[in-house]
């Protein structure tokens, strides 16, 4: 059932779950908290980086949930089919460069619930004409919550979006 | 347009977000949509057409 390259990743209080194939790289994670996810790293998650409360808040703003957290205390036995080989591991910089490779045109995906997702070579700018600092992959936000607009930071979970 | 042109992304406060240039859009069943070359999608939740605008930032007071 879990996926090879899923990885988890613990303090002893709490223990944050790491799935790549749910990442769309809106780097939310180490622009907010690099002490704790920096994919320059290996292992790249350190869980002694800063307060368990700071890594929840942060990790709580992961638009999928390809980061996120449990209590130790509600996590019941041990997972033994999770990979801990943490030196082949994927994060989100290496993730972004083997889908640059293959990459042509821009491609925009819809998110069910969620963001909009951008990858490829593109601008953003306002209308004022003032230029906003984009990545090679960035989400917009959906929803109309973000606190961090015109881009995503998982507050559409929060609120509940739907988007029938 | 030429599709070597770079996709440009238009943020107006208040309203929708501007695409043009060359790209694709998938929808949330992850299938092709068909657009312009030019399009508005949806900032403030509240579209009735989704993904794209439909003017319904105006009714809300979207001012983000």
């Amino acid at each position: 059932m879990d996926n090879p390259n899923d990885r988890q990743y613990s303090n002893g209080e709490i223990t944050v779950f790491w799935k790549p194939a749910k990442c769309i790289h809106a780097t939310t994670c180490f622009r907010e908290l690099l002490e704790v996810y920096n994919p320059r790293q290996r292992p790249w998650v350190n869980m002694h980086g800063a307060s368990t409360e700071k890594i929840i808040e942060v990790t709580d703003k992961c638009p999928t949930a390809a980061i996120y957290w449990k209590y130790n205390k509600d996590i019941e036995g041990a997972p033994d089919s999770i990979n801990t080989d943490y030196s082949e591991e994927a994060n989100p910089e290496t993730l972004l460069n083997t889908k640059q490779s293959k990459q042509v045109a821009t491609r925009i995906s819809i998110m069910k619930n969620g963001p909009i997702l951008v990858e490829g070579d593109f601008l953003v700018n306002y209308s004022t004409g003032e230029e906003i600092k984009a990545t090679k992959m960035t989400s917009f936000c959906r929803c109309g919550h973000s606190h961090a607009q015109p881009f995503c930071d998982g507050t559409h979970r929060k609120v509940g979006f739907v988007d029938e | 347009m030429e599709t070597k042109e770079k996709t440009k992304f238009t943020v107006k406060i208040g309203s929708a977000l501007e695409v043009s240039g060359a790209f694709s859009l998938r929808g949330k069943d992850g299938k092709i949509i068909q657009t312009e070359e030019k399009m508005y999608l949806c900032r403030c939740g509240a579209s009735n057409k989704k993904p794209f605008c439909d003017g319904e930032h105006r009714k809300i007071g979207f001012n983000q």
